[in-house]
């Protein structure tokens, strides 16, 4: 008895470790997905159809490519539900769907892509003409009333979208449709190539596993993982594409990405500031960096402890070498700014511009202010009790490191500091406990500077950790609200940084270079590939 | 026999219940309200009005004993809520994404076994003498690498350099191999030492010392005999092991991005997703248990006093400081 | 002549104790070998390879490798001891309970272990420690709930097995309190197999905690922990191995060491299982 037992569960054991094994090895030749959900009808019936055409060569038009996944969090399980926001951000970058409008990439102006014309008709109403002759590729024809529908489902569930567009109510005849909105939306064109803002078959009803669109791909299978086998749109709009197949590959941390670059499992990505010396020192690799406004900056918080003191802060201003940390943090990958954007936006200005890096400066407001080392320990002190300051900053960015630098920064002007790592950044911040916070945050989104001055700036805005407050600027973001003349918005802009900067709440440091590596030999990559500010329209002529 | 089994049984559910309200109350106990982490998800901060409407939604207002309660009721059909960051059931990703771990674990086992089962016949055969000791300082070279290094490490090597395997296993045909490997090659220390351990402690047995008396070559005595009885044991601690490992392939899988639900697990953390890891913890707990709850019914049903259970009761006493 | 005499196992315990010793010495020592200041900021040389300046290179901000390391000694050994000393205490103090009141305490006891134990240990770990906050306190408390139940699963079997013993059952016999008994009698004789396990866990506890480190959870800079420096070396694995060489080697060789160690005084309690029920 027992030992007939013990041999049962001695075999038993054994079939199940080699019955692992053999998994191990099926998994193998039979593919790598077993979750069933993924296949859209549409892409079975289009996959028979191009191997049939295309027998012979697919390996010289394989391309894959490597999304990055997009958000401040990092994502695991992928939706492509655009009531979703930003996941649905996969659905543009594999290239299944398009939006009515896209930034060109240089200019920052409203390109057509599905739609060709867009009319203000008044204060509230627009009007748009939806291309003629685009299928959806399911074959259905784009209507005005298919983008209705998939904007219903997108501002009814997105409430980002939904208080950007402020919409009353839209309205589709042939291809005519008409967005009427509740307040003025001055950029509203710009709202419609923000990646969300896509257009697909609503009548499909699986979201989450790829939606239906007009774009250039058409996905075949979805892991949940988020990497897609994708085929081309033999029927796209705007030409037969380069690229018969297109392999994503879902990654979201800049290692694995130089890892499989190297390796070759991918052929383009981007890789973090000091990887990229490993490919711009390889022949086999190409390298794009660009400067898209994006701004690494620190909320100095006048309510909270010693950055009470208007001298203090001041101080702060003098003592950051925006040099230093361009080359020692970043690798050299970034611009050192004085100023919320970039030199060549149209919102830059050089009167006014915030101090330029000078320790001896610093070290005098300090002491004017009354603030000595009395103790003799090398940090200084104010009324006899030792100046410390929370620097509060997060993982993403290299922002520890940065915190890092700071700090011995902050040490050369006699500061001694803390460095706080949080992981729910946004909380901490809002709550105000905090003397210096780290931030990164786009100030170009959709080519326009309002989403970024809105929140850090307004009164009581989202992101305005530090309470800033001025009439100047509220009155002007007023205005902006309501301006859609392009000269006077800037105008606007260019003004509020007087006080902003008078404030000495905020300390600009630099603008990233965004960086895209890619195998030698692919070409017509749009830059920023699955990011922001991308211009996707070009995607279609991706070929290796 | 009954009894007992009616016994174990009837524990399960003071158990389950006491590992529910764990997991359940790991939400309350953190910091943050759960109606604005589930709008923050996008990295923006939502509005006083929303707040409110998810509070009642995922009825946040309620005391806690009342959500504790509703918890459980949906627990006991099958649902764990949804995920705040995807906004899927929590079900339906723990059910896409443990079978991916469970072919990890049981691969991984199955290839530390492969490694450590002849290095450690060799160890036992040679005991004391060279390849002794040279295979038993590698192995504890091996056990002080922390596991992540450990992947790094064959990554770069076997990706990058060598490009025999995909570095980044999700999506990838092949791509397990990368993640088990660099778990058979974390594990393989122990268990080879164990092996070398259970061999000796078999031949030191009167009835192998019979046989060698009885002339029987030293090879059919080792394979025969010693390997024979030692393997039960060796393949038990295995099994218990393959219960725990599924939850401690976490790091592993982010190093490999391997879509598992460790990763999973520990991204919900990040994300603070909190119905997904009150789902995961709450999930693997259950497993856990009732493996465990089989093995100790397929002991008792083979003897009382299986004469291995040394082996199972350290296995389960014994190292639960699973290193990372 | 006696000294000949004695067990091997005895000796090569005694060895390792004293390697263990030297090594918590030199941890406690360390920086004042150290060669530059740990914390010095330099962004005009980061990531240089080792020179006779800094014989170990410069990380990514140009702080001095070695130093780093010598002054992160103490920090990245010694965390790893309260995490042992606690869960070694609660654990045995429950296990010992269990065991020595049996009936429904022992069951109740038992049971919570059980429940404990169910949990993935490392995720929780994890939810834990990020639920509290990244920090070295909050990580050795992360790995406290759950790393008692080892402790009071073999407490209490040592304890089920001395109570049979005839010297237990005389003080009882005799009229000596609980107390007394559990102080005098259980504790002194099941001390040396919790003694073992926790000459096994010293190691570990090290490797979980770079585990941690490696997510973030560890100890806040710019505080040198060999952990974080690991991880923080993870991104210049390539461009500069020295970076991850070193805090790896640092790393490799403690833990190597104190298995070494847990080995040895397992030998000497465990004659006959030998080397170690360790995985």
């Amino acid at each position: 008895m027992r030992r007939n037992i013990k041999g049962i569960l001695t075999m038993a054991l054994c079939l199940v470790l080699v019955i692992a094994l053999l998994a191990g090895c099926g998994s193998k030749s039979n593919g790598s997905a077993p979750a069933a959900d993924g296949t859209t009808p549409a892409g079975d019936s289009a996959k028979t159809d191009t191997d049939g055409k295309e027998p012979a060569a697919p390996a010289a038009s394989d391309v894959t490519l490597n999304f990055v996944a997009h958000g401040p969090n990092t994502m695991t399980v992928f939706t492509s539900d655009p009531a979703v926001d930003y996941t649905a951000l996969i659905n543009q970058g594999i290239g299944t769907c398009e939006t009515l409008f896209v930034l060109d990439d240089d200019t920052k102006e409203v390109k057509p892509l599905l739609a060709t014309e867009i009319t203000q008709a008044n204060d509230t109403t627009w009007e748009i003409t939806i291309r003629d002759g685009v299928t959806f590729s399911n074959g259905k024809a784009l209507t005005a009333d298919a983008v209705k529908s998939a904007f219903d489902y997108i501002l009814t569930n997105n409430t980002r979208l939904g208080n950007m567009m402020n919409v009353a109510e839209i309205l589709a005849d042939g291809q005519k449709l008409t967005i009427k909105t509740n307040d003025v939306v001055a950029i509203l064109p710009r709202i419609l190539t923000e990646q969300n803002m896509l257009v697909f078959d609503t009548d499909d009803e699986n979201y989450t596993d790829g939606l239906i669109g007009t774009g250039p791909f058409i996905l075949e299978k979805m892991d949940a993982d988020g990497n897609c086998d994708l085929i081309r749109n033999e029927n796209y709009w705007q030409g037969v594409p380069a690229a018969a197949r297109l392999h994503t590959l879902s990654i979201n941390d800049t290692g694995a990405n130089r890892d499989a670059l190297q390796s070759g499992e991918i052929d383009w990505g981007s890789v973090s500031d000091s990887d990229l010396q490993i490919f711009e020192n390889d022949d086999r690799y190409e390298v794009m960096t660009k400067n898209n406004g994006r701004v690494y900056y620190l909320y100095v918080n006048p309510n909270y402890t010693f950055t009470q003191d208007d001298a203090l802060r001041e101080a702060l201003q003098y003592a950051v070498d925006r040099e230093a940390i361009v080359a020692g943090v970043y690798s050299g990958h970034g611009e050192a700014t004085r100023s919320i954007f970039p030199s060549w936006s149209e919102f830059y200005t050089d009167e006014y511009l915030q101090p330029e890096y000078n320790v001896e400066t610093a070290r005098k407001i300090l002491a004017d202010a009354g603030y000595t080392d009395s103790d003799g320990d090398g940090f200084l002190e104010k009324d006899g009790e030792k100046v410390v300051l929370n620097i509060t900053c997060y993982a993403p960015n290299n922002f520890p490191t940065l915190s890092e630098v700071l700090q011995s920064m902050l040490k050369e002007i006699g500061i001694d500091s803390t460095i706080v790592i949080s992981e729910k950044i946004f909380d901490d911040l809002t709550s105000g406990n905090f003397n210096i916070g780290t931030y990164g945050y786009n100030t170009l989104t959709l080519g326009d500077s309002f989403n970024y001055m809105q929140p850090v700036f307004e009164t009581d805005a989202s992101s305005n950790f530090t309470k800033f407050s001025s009439s100047e600027v509220d009155a002007a973001l007023s205005e902006m609200r309501v301006t859609s003349d392009p000269a006077r918005r800037a105008e606007l802009v260019r003004q509020m940084q007087k006080d902003i900067y008078a404030s000495n709440e905020r300390i600009y440091i630099m603008h990233i270079l965004n960086n895209q590596v890619n195998v030698k030999g692919v070409q017509n990559l749009p830059f920023g590939y699955g990011g922001d500010n991308t211009d996707n329209s070009v995607l279609w002529q991706i070929t290796k | 026999m009954g009894r007992y089994i009616v016994k174990r049984v009837l524990w399960l559910i003071p158990i389950m219940l006491l590992i529910s309200f764990i997991s359940f109350s790991l939400m309350h106990l953190s910091p943050g309200d759960p109606a604005v982490i589930y709008l923050s998800q996008g990295g923006q901060s939502p509005d006083p009005e929303a707040v409110a409407q998810v509070r009642e939604q995922l009825g946040l207002n309620r005391p806690f004993f009342v959500q504790f309660g509703a918890w459980l009721a949906n627990l006991f059909r099958g649902d764990l809520g949804t995920s705040f960051f995807t906004k899927k059931p929590v079900m339906q990703e723990i059910a896409t994404l443990f079978p991916k771990t469970l072919a990890l674990t049981f691969l991984g086992m199955a290839l530390t076994l492969v490694i450590s089962i002849p290095l450690g016949i060799l160890c036992a055969t040679h005991e004391n003498k060279l390849a002794d000791y040279v295979i038993r300082f590698f192995s504890f070279v091996n056990s002080a690498l922390p596991g992540f290094f450990a992947a790094m490490l064959l990554i770069f090597f076997l990706g990058v350099k060598l490009r025999w395997l995909p570095t980044v296993s999700s999506g990838h045909a092949s791509g397990i191999w990368m993640p088990a490997l660099t778990l058979a090659l974390t594990l393989s220390a122990g268990y080879t030492r164990q092996i070398r351990t259970a061999i000796i402690g078999e031949l030191g047995e009167d009835y192998i010392r019979m046989k060698r008396a009885r002339g029987i070559r030293e090879r059919v005595i080792l394979y025969k005999g010693a390997l024979k009885s030692a393997m039960p044991a060796i393949l038990t601690l295995a099994g218990i092991n393959v219960g725990r490992l599924l939850g401690g392939t976490a790091i592993i899988e982010i190093v490999c991005t391997y879509q598992g639900i460790g990763r999973l697990a520990v991204n919900s953390i990040t994300n603070r997703d909190y119905p997904m890891m009150q789902g995961y913890i709450l999930m693997m707990a259950l497993i856990y248990v009732l493996v465990n709850l089989l093995v100790d019914l397929l002991h008792a049903a083979a003897d009382p006093r299986v004469r291995n259970r040394f082996v199972i009761e350290s296995a389960k006493g014994g190292r639960r400081h699973g290193k990372a | 002549m006696e000294k000949h005499k004695r067990n091997p196992a005895v000796t090569r315990a005694l060895i390792w104790t004293a390697v263990v010793l030297l090594l918590f010495v030199f941890a406690v020592l360390a920086p004042r070998f150290a060669p530059h200041d740990p914390y010095a900021v330099n962004l005009r040389q980061v990531t240089q390879p080792p020179s006779r300046e800094y014989p170990f290179g410069t990380d990514y901000i140009g702080r001095c490798i070695l130093s780093r390391l010598l002054c992160g000694a103490a920090r990245s050994i010694f965390a790893a001891i309260p995490v042992v000393l606690i869960t070694m205490v609660v654990g045995t103090a429950i296990g010992i309970i269990s065991g020595y009141f049996g009936g429904t305490v022992d069951l109740l006891i038992m049971r919570f272990v059980d429940t404990v134990q169910a949990f993935p240990s490392l995720v929780f770990t994890i939810a834990v420690a990020a639920m509290l906050g990244a920090g070295m306190t909050n990580c050795i408390i992360a790995m406290s709930v759950i790393g008692w139940t080892t402790y009071a699963r073999l407490a209490r079997s040592q304890v089920l097995s001395l109570k049979e013993k005839t010297f237990v059952s005389a003080a009882k016999v005799s009229g000596m309190s609980d107390r007394w008994i559990l102080f005098h009698t259980l504790l002194p004789n099941s001390i040396s197999s919790v003694i073992v396990e926790a000459s096994m866990h010293v190691g570990n506890a090290i490797l979980s905690f770079a585990g941690l480190s490696f997510l973030g959870l560890g100890t806040m800079p710019p505080f040198p922990e060999w952990g974080n420096m690991l991880n923080d070396g993870k991104d210049t694995l390539q461009t500069a191995p020295w970076t991850v060489i070193f805090p790896g080697v640092a790393i490799l060789l403690v833990v190597m060491i104190m298995g070494m160690f847990g080995d040895s005084i397992n030998a000497v309690f465990n004659p006959r299982k030998r080397s170690d029920k360790n995985q």
